[in-house]
């Protein structure tokens, strides 16, 4: 039971992170690979406050700040480019990010930060469903207001700035400010996931914001497709479908569970080759509804 | 103490443009970022690593088995990730080369393990040049990078090879026009980029050893090479590449070592927003 729920945590987290990118580049147009940073940001920030005794919930709240700075900032530095330069610079951004927390002490170092206080540490016999259950809270408001947001003329806009800058452009929608909005609502669940992931692990290290993370998102939303249940159906896929992998492995096979592991990431890129070429829109893709649909 | 600096990052320089030549070739006539440009890299090295250190052949024969090896591994990309999907966008293209290169990257940990290791090279005494100690690798660095810039020189300015690649890059449909079959093109520039990618794992594997993200971590360095020369141009990519090792190396001078990869961050961001078309660029990109 408990390692259901450690999958489920793990599930609810990388959804949180798949549902923002996927509004980031399924709607805007905006293939962001350095949501990784934000989360990365979100989860530092949220582990030195809790850390310095601040209560896990002020902190979850309060690591928005460097987090909606940061992704403010990376658009302010990328969203003059096109799409495969904008992908290629927010992806070193979050390499940035990872390699520069290796080297700040306060951060830990390559060590990272161990002994953050965890979520609901004041019920311990209950703590584990406490923190799935906020994680799925979360996850439903997050995913809710993403449902809302692109089924209103707001989403039509995005995809429309997707569809084609310029004629949007003709036609009087402030684009730029579009994108850069994007990029900020986007970055709330990723930061999110971060401050949540910091206190229910209760340890970081620069080695868990690397660039599988980013790949495993990547490929959730591309084969999930651009609609919430597809992004939700991509994220369950292949983080629930890792760990069982782990977890199979991990009892009397140990000594090959990285093998298992190095495996099931051949897996995800063959799967995310196959969508590419074989089913471009994901395994359910997002239909316009039909008010917007003119 | 500054020279020595600037000599690493010279060694650096090389290394990185041997990795933007291929990139920018690439970048240019197929027109997206090859993110497995990496992972092509690090394969080359664990071929060198795999035929020289563990079968224990000879130097030539492990380098010639690299290079092919490397190149089969390239094409592979190419036919797997980037010919069938044709016209549709770079951003496709860009995933799928990403998927590739975590493919690539996790069966080189599964066969070769993901510790560092090392050719076991013999070891020689440096030569000095008046207080600057130069290992036998870093000569080979400098010797292999200036002949690969020649032999690039003589294939695209000097060989009919050359005149139909700048004809692709420069307008494909025309080049199609005429007669220049650019599925042809393609392929070949594919091989040279195979090339390119085996010499600089090769030579990187020796200079620092090998571990299955080397690649990876040299890939934004070389695309801030590539904007900085000018997308689709090699030799802009050499002076793009010595100015980026150059920076990431005299860096080390005011801040951590450790915020290397922030600094070829900062170099690829100011590239793009100075000079969005690279230093050298004329009317036709060459």
């Amino acid at each position: 039971m408990g390692y259901v729920i450690s999958v489920a945590m793990l599930i609810g987290i990388y959804s949180l992170l798949a549902v923002g990118f996927n509004l980031e580049s399924g709607h805007a147009g905006l293939t962001n690979l350095g949501f990784v940073g934000v989360y990365a940001i979100g989860a530092y920030t949220t582990a030195l406050l809790s850390l310095h005794g601040v209560p896990w919930p002020i902190s979850t709240l309060a690591a928005l700040a460097p987090s909606l700075f940061a992704a403010y900032l990376l658009g302010w530095a990328t969203l003059h480019l096109t799409d495969d330069y904008f992908a290629i610079v927010t992806l070193g951004f979050a390499e940035a990010v990872q390699t520069s927390l290796t080297g700040v002490s306060a951060a830990g170092g390559v060590y990272g930060l161990v002994g953050v206080p965890t979520m609901f540490g004041r019920f311990p016999a209950a703590q584990q469903y406490l923190q799935v259950a906020f994680v799925l809270v979360v996850l439903a408001a997050i995913v809710v207001a993403n449902a809302i947001l692109i089924r209103s003329d707001y989403g039509g806009l995005l995809r429309a700035a997707k569809a084609n800058v310029t004629a949007a452009r003709a036609l009087g929608k402030r684009t730029p400010a579009l994108r850069r909005s994007a990029l900020l609502i986007g970055a709330v669940p990723a930061s999110l996931a971060g401050s949540i992931y910091a206190s229910y692990i209760g340890y970081l290290s620069p080695a868990a914001f690397g660039s599988s993370l980013t790949f495993l998102i990547v490929a959730a939303v591309a084969l999930g497709g651009n609609s919430i249940t597809g992004t939700l159906l991509g994220a369950t896929v292949f983080v629930g479908g890792s760990q069982a992998i782990q977890y199979m492995t991990s009892g009397g096979l140990s000594s090959n569970s990285a093998l298992f592991a190095q495996l099931n990431v051949v897996v995800m890129g063959l799967v995310l080759l196959g969508i590419i070429r074989f089913r471009r829109f994901g395994v359910l893709p997002f239909r316009e509804p039909s008010r917007l649909a003119e | 103490m500054t020279v020595s600096l600037l000599f690493t990052g010279i060694i650096m320089g090389c290394i990185i443009a041997q990795v933007a030549m291929g990139l920018t070739l690439i970048w240019g006539i197929d027109g997206f970022i090859n993110v497995a440009q990496g992972a092509q890299l690090t394969a080359g090295a664990y071929f060198a690593y795999y035929f020289y250190a563990r079968l224990g052949m000879s130097i030539s024969v492990a380098a010639t088995l690299t290079v092919l090896t490397t190149c089969a591994v390239v094409l592979g990309v190419y036919f797997v990730a980037v010919q069938p999907l044709g016209a549709s966008s770079p951003t496709s293209k860009l995933l799928a080369t990403l998927a590739c290169h975590m493919v690539i990257i996790s069966l080189v940990a599964i066969a070769w393990g993901s510790a560092v290791q090392t050719y076991g090279l013999p070891v020689q005494r440096d030569y000095e040049f008046h207080g600057l100690l130069v290992s036998r690798v870093e000569i080979a660095i400098l010797v292999a990078t200036g002949a690969v810039v020649a032999v690039m020189y003589m294939l695209i300015f000097r060989s009919r090879l050359g005149r139909r690649v700048r004809a692709v890059a420069d307008r494909p449909e025309l080049a199609r026009v005429a007669g220049i079959s650019v599925q042809r093109i393609e392929i070949y520039i594919w091989i040279i980029n195979g090339v390119c990618c085996a010499l600089a794992g090769v030579l990187l594997g020796a200079q620092a050893g090998v571990y299955p993200l080397m690649g990876w971590q040299l890939l934004l360095t070389a695309c801030a090479a590539v904007v900085l020369g000018g997308i689709g141009n090699p030799f802009g990519a050499v002076v793009g590449g010595l100015i980026a090792g150059c920076a990431m190396a005299t860096s080390t001078l005011w801040i951590s070592p450790a915020y290397e990869v922030a600094v070829a961050f900062g170099v690829l961001a100011i590239a793009l927003i100075l000079r969005p078309k690279g230093l050298f660029t004329t009317a036709t990109g060459w």
